[in-house]
């Protein structure tokens, strides 16, 4: 480990939210790490503080106790080294797709020709050639979440946050635009911190699985995926003779926590 | 599309197209009805016709007025009036709504004060406003603002605050500030609510102006009117009522066609 700062690490922290209706905690004691181009999931059930972690890691929130950092610096606030993938497009219905895409970079500083250009060789590569004046309605479901791929890619962010980026699509959708995830960010060598209540998605995209106990939400299990399962593409994987055995260690660990 | 495809698809056409031209037939029938009813009632005195005058009466009067050409005076002062003053509430209320947005302090502690200032009838401010403004124009003007503005302010920061938070959320994790979260999430969200306020606040101002101008105009239709109805002259007062039903319809429209190029 100490060859490798952590990417992203979280060392015992507690979140506490304070509403008008009273104070819950929705995280207790949270501490992992996510090393350099790994690719990690946090399975857990809704509601469980997923999203809540995310949140934390991309500096929207603060926490309660404790420290989040990334790349060894505590975390103030949203940053450009940070991208963060809502489990919808949320792409703006006013702008074409381009102007999407370059959303992000368009907020931090003025939008540069390279910019564009890296905007149009982005989306060529997700396969969205010819879409780059259009309005995101008329695009698919698939289409429109591979254009918001594009659009946290463009600001140069090599850490990933992924909130159940595939859950509002259709079962073929998914499974290829999983596909197609896996092997852009690992092309581009980004550190991925995925979370879903899916397990064979956890087990198809991830290197190492967190699995995150309920009410307070805390780290109750950490299962590494194995090597030889790891060699295969998510589509592989999922035929992986081993990958059933895998899905039920995941399975009974969620129900034992009642997670 | 296929052929078959097509072939249904104009038979649907045709029959949409059938049924617009009945529509618009009956619609022209019944207006048709209306003032022949209301010429007939006159021309027989079974309606007062001093008091409801006559359409062809109305008719007459027009072209009297306008040859003696006070009429396009008056019509071109409401008219202005109106537009000028539908403009102004309508900014007004934005900018309110916009105030109000970034600061929610402001907005709460303004609430109870714009719920009675818009449960309120505004007309009754009427005397006021010639106190503090005048009696010309200037009144006028703040008469058609008032009716607008506070209405404005409400709906439109209402659906500031109703913006889809997952739009927030996409904006903070690339770091926006809350004046960049407001110019690219919140205010063209809004669009479609600011736009039919915009549509709303035209039947307003003819409110305010026409009740402005009862009070305070030397000129104006509803100057007309009250001169009409103080010189016992019912032919002025029908005739200034049907030409702003026609020209408030005629300017309702021409927003309705404005707005809709903007709505995408």
């Amino acid at each position: 480990m100490s060859a490798h700062p952590p990417k992203i690490a979280l060392e015992n922290v507690d979140l506490v939210y304070v509403t008008h209706r009273g104070a819950h905690m929705a995280l207790r004691g949270v501490s992992f790490t996510v090393l350099p181009g790994e690719f990690v999931t946090l399975v857990g059930k809704s509601g469980g503080g997923k999203s809540t972690v995310l949140s934390l890691i991309a500096g929207l929130i603060r926490p309660s106790r404790g420290v989040v950092a990334v790349d060894g610096e505590t975390v103030v606030g949203p940053s450009s080294k940070v991208g963060y993938m809502l489990q919808q497009d949320y792409l703006l219905p006013w702008r074409s797709i381009l102007d999407n895409v370059l959303y992000g970079v368009e907020l931090r500083r003025r939008v540069r020709p390279d910019d564009i250009d890296r905007a149009r060789a982005l989306i060529a590569e997700v396969g969205l050639v010819g879409t780059e004046r259009r309005r995101p309605h008329e695009l698919s479901g698939g289409m429109r979440q591979r254009a918001a791929l594009v659009r946290t890619l463009v600001t140069g962010a090599d850490v990933l946050l992924l909130d159940e980026p595939f859950s509002a699509l259709d079962y073929t959708t998914r499974l290829k635009l999983q596909e197609l995830l896996f092997e852009i960010l690992h092309r581009y060598h980004k550190t991925v911190l995925l979370v879903t209540h899916d397990i064979s998605e956890a087990i198809a995209l991830s290197d190492r699985i967190y699995v995150l106990g309920g009410r307070p939400g805390r780290i109750v299990a950490h299962i590494p995926v194995p090597e030889d399962i790891r060699a295969r593409t998510p589509l592989g994987r999922r035929k992986h003779p081993t990958f059933q055995t895998l899905f039920d260690a995941v399975w009974r660990v969620l129900e034992e926590e009642g997670a | 599309m296929s052929h078959e495809e097509r072939a249904l698809y104009q038979a649907y056409r045709k029959k949409e197209q059938k049924q617009m031209i009945i529509v618009l037939i009956t619609q022209i029938i019944l207006l048709g009805i209306l003032i022949a009813g209301w010429e007939w009632a006159s021309a027989t005195k079974r309606i007062d016709p001093l008091l409801f005058s006559r359409p062809t009466t109305v008719l007459e009067t027009v072209q009297k007025l306008w040859h003696e050409s006070a009429l396009a005076r008056h019509i071109a002062v409401t008219v202005a009036e109106t537009v000028a003053g539908f403009l102004l509430g309508t900014a007004s209320g934005i900018l309110i709504a916009t105030a109000l947005w970034f600061s929610p302090f402001l907005a709460r502690v303004m609430d109870p004060y714009l719920v009675v200032l818009n449960s309120m009838p505004k007309v009754a401010l009427g005397p006021l406003f010639i106190v503090a403004f005048g009696s010309g124009m200037t009144s006028i003007l703040m008469m058609a603002l008032a009716v607008s503005v506070i209405v404005t302010a409400l709906v439109v920061h209402g659906s500031f605050k109703e913006t889809d938070p997952n739009y927030i959320k996409l904006a903070r994790t690339f770091g926006a500030s809350r004046r960049q979260i407001f110019t690219t999430i919140v205010f063209p969200a809004a669009r479609p609510s600011m736009l039919s306020a915009l549509k709303v606040n035209v039947g307003l101002s003819w409110i305010g102006v026409i009740v402005g101008e009862f009070l305070a105009a030397k000129e104006g239709l509803g100057y007309v009117i009250i001169y009409g109805f103080q010189i016992f002259n019912f032919n002025l007062v029908m005739t200034s009522i049907v030409l702003i039903a026609v020209l408030s319809a005629a300017m309702y429209q021409v927003v309705a066609v404005l707005t809709r190029r903007f709505e995408r």
